[in-house]
């Protein structure tokens, strides 16, 4: 989740609009200290059976589209979404189940030309009885489809000690020129 | 010379509307202010403009109701029906005020004043007792007569010619209204106080030229509305009837909301055609027929110029009101026609250089139109920081018909917060999952017994398990934890009274956890995810 916000961070803040679908329970604050700007960003919690429609309908006018895999789409509007998406320049991010495979995002229709994957997580400033949640580090694992079929990995503070994302060394080249839309590339 | 016109205006449209009783405090509310408030929520001295909060300060059973245009426009058809009687050329100014030009009605039914007092008497069958009496004003140009309406509970009556002269001792307050078509009128009268212009009177006696050079076309605006003229010269050039724009609906239909969809496409169709002629809509006749030959007829009148989605939202009241009223159509709706009565030069709207209304937020705006559509209106919401010592608490969702969200200066945080800290908030970084009201977990010591915190917020054993769900070989072992945070909540309030205490645990999957314990029950609040 703090992946998805993280990234979605940056495209927001250069003015795109964010819509968070079906999400009931997104911690805005943590958005916010991620460094999403929240007067752009609009909820929809419950779009019950209309996913499709609602999709359809925000695709185009908003940047960035947040909803929860898998996706309640069926292949045949998957197809027509992502021709659309394509045409219109919207983003839309899935965001898998803590803990949830990636076989749980292939079973809706929409499948992601690229997934980003926390395969390790490690969290300081607690200890046995005392202290508070701090930073985390965590290993962030990127497949996809086409030019990014390659796995890379990078390791990341997801937040940092200053409560912001940070790269936990310089950015790798690699990940740097991601050949994906600009809005999927990872946080630098 | 300007139209001599009569002005309907009912007070207290939203409230009445609503079907509220005069004699309970009630107000309505729009993006958190009082917009009306009934004479029983004015003896609390509960007063227009007044943010929500204070005005439950005033009077704590105050009802609430919430401002919704539909319906005010849907009610107010009863009125138009019970008008109709006078002139088939009513124009809708807003929900709650129409006018019509008096010319033909005025002779017909004995003059001016033995018009208004019928007039006043048929809209005043409408209105509940305990409220104020409608207001009927007459005088040469819209303006005058919205004013002379607008003083209420009575006929107003100008002399033909000495609009001006009715105008002139008003303030330049006057200017600002629903109805008057100026761009920024609370910009203008501010800046026209201070320069010493206070009265119309005033404003009238300057030259038009040097008003329009100083303050552009509002400053010429509002000296022909303060000289008692309307607000452009009339336009004697009648509108070629070839910009109607018209589309059968088969099969017919008989729910608003396949009309409303037909008139939003319709409305773009108009709405192009009339910019490829250069001109905007300033007043429009939307025309419905049914299969069996019933039409309905409606001229809705606009300060600025009418957008396709205002023209969508002024169908689709029109069409609500005349499906449910009692003259409702005896078969489905089969054409839409629309007609523009009136159009004006489109001057164009520059757009804010610095913020201003952006292009993205007004598409965003459209685009929530269209999802409100589908799943209602209380569906999309936005965020507003509120502060608070719980996660969930923290940011509220407010629903997106109470705020603007084309508006540049939009605040989403409450006043206050952020400048001092919340005492007992749990320091960040935030958690990414929040769960209300919280996933019921067991935890436990390591010798399996439930872990409790007594009174004084003593933790009876270290947590060593997490357990959810009723399988009860499943557990996650706690592998770092911090707490016990106590916090006890509203204690002056014994239904709302919360007293709980708070922990943070790493499981050894190395996930992050809130979990809190409210008489003796365990519940995970949120996730760091």
């Amino acid at each position: 989740m703090s992946v998805a916000l993280a990234l979605t961070a940056g495209a927001v803040g250069e003015g795109s609009w964010l819509a968070v679908v079906g999400f009931t329970g997104l911690g805005l604050a943590a958005a916010s200290e991620l460094g999403v700007d929240l007067t752009r960003v609009v909820l929809i919690d419950d779009p019950g059976r209309e996913t499709a429609s609602v999709l359809a309908a925000l695709t185009g006018a908003f940047d960035l589209v947040l909803v929860p895999s898998p996706v309640g789409v069926g292949t045949g509007d998957s197809r027509r979404l992502k021709a659309r998406m394509r045409e219109r320049g919207t983003t839309i991010v899935t965001v898998d189940p803590p803990g949830g495979s990636r076989r749980a995002a292939r079973r809706g229709g929409l499948t992601p030309d690229l997934a980003l994957r926390v395969t390790d997580s490690r969290w300081s400033g607690l200890g046995r009885g005392w202290g508070r949640l701090d930073h985390r580090r965590v290993r962030v694992e990127r497949r996809g489809r086409g030019g990014a079929a390659r796995p890379v990995t990078v390791e990341m503070w997801l937040p940092s000690p200053d409560g912001r994302p940070a790269p936990v060394s310089p950015a790798s080249p690699e990940v740097s020129d991601t050949p994906v839309k600009r809005s999927l590339r990872p946080v630098p | 010379m300007s139209v001599r016109t009569l002005v309907v205006n009912v007070p207290h449209w939203p409230l009445l509307a609503a079907g509220v009783d005069p004699h309970t405090p009630a107000a309505v509310v729009r993006a958190n202010r009082v917009v009306d408030r009934t004479p029983a929520a004015a003896d609390h001295r509960v007063e227009v403009g007044m943010r929500r909060r204070q005005a439950q300060g005033l009077c704590p059973d105050l009802e609430i109701l919430d401002h919704d245009p539909d319906r005010d426009a849907r009610a107010f058809e009863e009125v138009l029906v019970a008008l109709e009687y006078f002139t088939p050329r009513l124009e809708v100014l807003t929900a709650g005020m129409c006018s019509f030009p008096t010319r033909g009605p005025s002779r017909y039914f004995g003059g001016d004043a033995a018009l208004a007092d019928q007039v006043r008497a048929r809209a005043d069958t409408v209105v509940a007792e305990g409220f104020d009496l409608t207001g009927v004003g007459v005088a040469d140009g819209l303006f005058a007569a919205v004013i002379a309406a607008g003083t209420g509970g009575g006929a107003t009556l100008v002399p033909p010619g000495e609009s001006a002269a009715f105008l002139a001792p008003l303030g330049v307050g006057a200017l600002t209204g629903d109805t008057v078509p100026l761009v920024d009128s609370a910009g203008l009268v501010d800046l026209l106080a201070r320069l010493g212009i206070r009265t119309l009177g005033d404003l009238a006696a300057l030259p038009g030229p040097d008003l329009l050079a100083r303050f552009g076309p509002d400053g010429l605006m509002a000296h022909r509305l303060a000289r008692g003229l309307d607000d452009r010269p009339p336009d004697t050039r009648p509108v070629p009837p070839e910009w109607n724009v018209r589309a059968p609906i088969d099969p017919p239909a008989q729910r608003v909301d396949v009309v409303a969809f037909v008139a939003k496409s319709l409305a773009d169709e108009l709405h192009s055609r009339l910019r490829a002629e250069g001109v905007a809509c300033t007043r429009l006749r939307v025309r419905a027929e049914t299969e069996h030959g019933e039409t309905h007829d409606r001229t809705w009148r606009h300060e600025g110029s009418l957008s396709p989605l205002d023209i969508a939202d002024r169908v689709r009241w029109q069409m609500d009101g005349w499906l449910h009223s009692r003259q409702a159509p005896t078969a489905g709706i089969s054409l839409l026609t629309l007609i523009p009565e009136e159009v004006v030069a489109d001057e164009g709207r520059q757009l804010g250089f610095w913020g201003g209304q952006t292009r993205e937020a007004t598409r965003a705006a459209r685009a929530l139109a269209r999802v409100q559509t589908i799943l209602g209106t209380g569906a999309v919401t936005v965020p507003e920081i509120r502060g608070g010592r719980n996660p969930a608490e923290e940011v509220e969702a407010t629903p997106l018909p109470l705020v603007d969200i084309t508006d540049p200066d939009r605040r989403i945080t409450a006043p206050g917060v952020g400048e001092i800290p919340w005492p007992g908030r749990i320091p960040g970084p935030s958690p990414a999952i929040v769960r209300d009201p919280g996933l019921e977990v067991e935890v436990l010591d390591e010798g399996g017994r439930p872990v409790s915190v007594d009174g004084r917020g003593v933790v009876s054993a270290p947590p060593s398990v997490v357990r959810a769900g009723p399988n009860p070989g499943r557990g996650r072992r706690v592998v770092e934890w911090a707490g016990p945070w106590p916090v006890d909540e509203r204690w002056w309030d014994p239904e709302r009274h919360r007293r709980r205490a708070r922990f943070q645990v790493v499981l050894d999957d190395g996930s992050a956890h809130l979990v809190s314990v409210e008489r003796g029950r365990w519940r995970v609040e949120a996730t760091y995810d």
